[in-house]
């Protein structure tokens, strides 16, 4: 039994959204799988980030029962001065017995460990959506591809059941990895986040060489779609240069034909005090429509790209669909 | 639902005396030939059509006795019975037990989905028995409480699915405030049952909320179409759909006594805009605008 689970192909998911509309065509179910090389400053699904399951705290659910207090083997949660737990992460290891004896759900676990087949299951459920929709499965985190067999899998049953694929990645993982997901997709949401290599070492903490390097040998040996999807971060990626970087570099793989601007929002910000974590970017508001519009017309001189602001996809896909529906 | 029939039978033919429907009645088949009102059973079909309310409340509160008093033994019966009496007072880590720790309906959940079916059922069986005592009228059951659910509610104690009393109760055939939390696919795919179950509806309504922004553009339009082709592909019988712009939610903020009603997405789950702090209103607003 135990052996058998052992075998099983699972990987670390935080979360399966159903009726996703922003990830690819259609009406979509998008699976998170946890764990990310990046560290973005920006990053909107910090509880993406680490491989390992992490507990959160949402103060704002709290009843104050402090069932926890009492229920934690290692004395990690304690009463704080507001009369409502708080959590020593130094001792804390996330065993998840608070999380059981919170009702109100204020302590949570992000992260549970999942089979292909519990995750097809959920998948399954909104067939008749993507048949309707043309719609169907994207995998993104995290960074699916840090558990390639498990996308792989993911991706065939989709794809053996009619459903479209999509992949989401920031490209930051060894390309044979990488070439076996996106062998099984329709579609990459390629994110570029910075176009210098040192802003790129600085807001993500990782360099940009492998990323460009695998988005450059999916343009040219994969198939399947392309989309770059950038983040517009004020201050970060909004400058002339970086915004002339990015553009030259997409024009040099030629054959991306479409660009997705992701304005910053800072909707994810509370997640970083439930996780304890620090947000760097608490000061920083969302991108002004001029920035947007200059970033999208240098993109389009430059690169020649369709641009679409905020990835709904109201540019190609709909004529896509509509060709499909004279056929 | 007895009560209700036995009333209505016993005092049928009374409206025509203070509230007669001449305008209806003449378009109406037989009215004009038997020279009666519809109202006095002039029409040749006459229906009494019972409405079901409060089904998801209903249908959560038999899933929370069943899974946590019967199946896991949390709490008995007797208690959970003294706690709605006493309106969850002091009770609040079991009232967030009741909606924390049993699955909704409208999460595409079988089991509890289940429950819809089996209390639509009992339904239809007393449905069938009024029929076969009054084969004169027709007896079609629907689900709805149209805009009176916060009215029906005020009526309603504490119930077992952690509803305070007096809360609103869930309008139409929606999922019960706020437990919607696997979004529109799948409270479509908990509200549909096979015809069989109602055989004779006169309207089971599924309200969902959608971002405006989500319907905006071609393909935006193509994706709500997929959403209504689906519900009909499942067998669904009615779904209304609003949709939120910027500009409500920016009036809801200066004037919410008028949009007491209004729910945002959040997140994978429906709330009360004009409940949420002020904070998550600003980003609720932010995210409409830029359509994430």
């Amino acid at each position: 039994m135990s052996e058998n689970k052992r075998q099983e192909n699972t990987a670390m998911v935080f979360d399966v959204q159903r009726y996703s509309l922003h990830d690819g065509p259609g009406i979509r179910t998008l699976v998170f799988l946890k764990g990310c090389p990046l560290r973005c400053w920006w990053c909107q699904n910090p509880e993406g980030q680490s491989l390992q399951q992490e507990l959160a705290f949402n103060p704002e659910r709290c009843i104050s029962c402090l069932r926890c207090v009492a229920t934690c083997p290692r004395k990690a949660v304690s009463v704080s001065w507001d009369g409502r737990p708080t959590i020593d992460r130094s001792i804390c290891a996330a065993c998840g017995q608070c999380v059981e004896s919170c009702f109100a759900e204020a302590l949570f676990m992000y992260g549970k460990r999942k089979s292909v087949g519990e995750v097809m299951n959920e998948i399954i459920c909104d067939s008749v959506f993507y048949r309707n929709s043309g719609g169907g499965v994207t995998i993104g985190g995290g960074e699916p591809g840090l558990y390639p067999d498990f996308a792989v899998e993911v991706l065939r049953r989709s794809k053996d059941l009619g459903f479209h694929t999509a992949v989401e990645t920031s490209g930051d993982v060894p390309w044979r990895d990488l070439k076996r997901i996106l062998n099984c997709a329709d579609m990459v949401l390629f994110d570029i986040k910075t176009g210098t290599p040192g802003a790129h070492l600085k807001y993500t903490g990782r360099p940009n060489r492998r990323i460009q390097e695998n988005l450059r040998r999916s343009a040219e040996e994969l198939p399947l779609e392309i989309i770059a999807r950038i983040p517009v971060i004020p201050g970060v990626n909004t400058l002339a240069e970086e915004m002339d970087t990015i553009a030259d570099f997409i024009a040099s793989l030629k054959r991306i034909r479409e660009a997705h601007l992701l304005p910053y929002h800072s909707v994810g910000e509370s997640k970083y005090r439930w996780l304890g974590k620090l947000y760097r970017l608490s000061h920083l508001g969302a991108p002004s429509r001029e920035e947007l519009d200059t970033f999208a017309i240098i993109l389009r001189e430059r690169a020649g790209v369709e641009v679409d602001i905020g990835g709904l996809g109201r540019g190609r896909h709909s004529r896509m669909m509509r060709g499909e529906e004279q056929v | 639902m007895d009560r209700a029939v036995e009333n209505k039978m016993r005092h049928y033919g009374e409206v025509a005396k203070i509230a007669p429907d001449p305008l209806l009645s003449a378009m109406m088949d037989d009215c004009l030939k038997k020279g009666l009102d519809m109202t006095e059973g002039g029409a040749k079909y006459i229906f009494y059509a019972p409405l079901v309310t409060g089904i998801a409340n209903c249908v959560d509160s038999l899933e929370a006795i069943r899974k946590l008093v019967f199946e896991e033994g949390q709490i008995t019966l007797g208690e959970l019975v003294e706690a709605t009496r006493q309106n969850f007072e002091g009770r609040e880590p079991l009232r967030q037990m009741l909606m924390n720790r049993a699955p909704k309906y409208g999460n595409d959940i079988e089991r509890v989905d289940a429950l819809v079916e089996r209390v639509l059922r009992d339904i239809v069986a007393r449905r069938d028995y009024w029929q076969e005592r009054y084969p004169r009228f027709r007896f079609p059951v629907g689900i709805g409480t149209f805009e009176s659910y916060a009215r029906f509610g005020n009526r309603v104690g504490a119930s077992a699915d952690g509803r305070l009393s007096q809360e609103t109760l869930s309008s139409n055939y929606s999922p019960s405030v706020g437990m919607d939390r696997s979004g529109p696919t799948a409270a479509i795919r908990s509200s549909v049952f096979p015809p069989s179950v109602l055989k004779y509806v006169c309207g089971c309504p599924l309200d969902l909320q959608i971002n405006s922004n989500e319907a905006a553009g071609d393909s935006g339009v193509e994706r709500l179409q997929a959403l209504i082709r689906s519900f009909l592909d499942l067998n669904g019988n009615i779904l209304t759909i609003t949709g939120v712009s910027e500009e409500l939610l920016r009036d809801a903020q200066k004037h919410p006594e008028r949009h007491r009603g209004l729910r945002v997405r959040l997140g994978g789950l429906s709330a009360y805009f004009v409940a949420l702090p002020p904070k998550h209103q600003a980003i609720m607003i932010e995210r409409v605008k830029h359509g994430v």
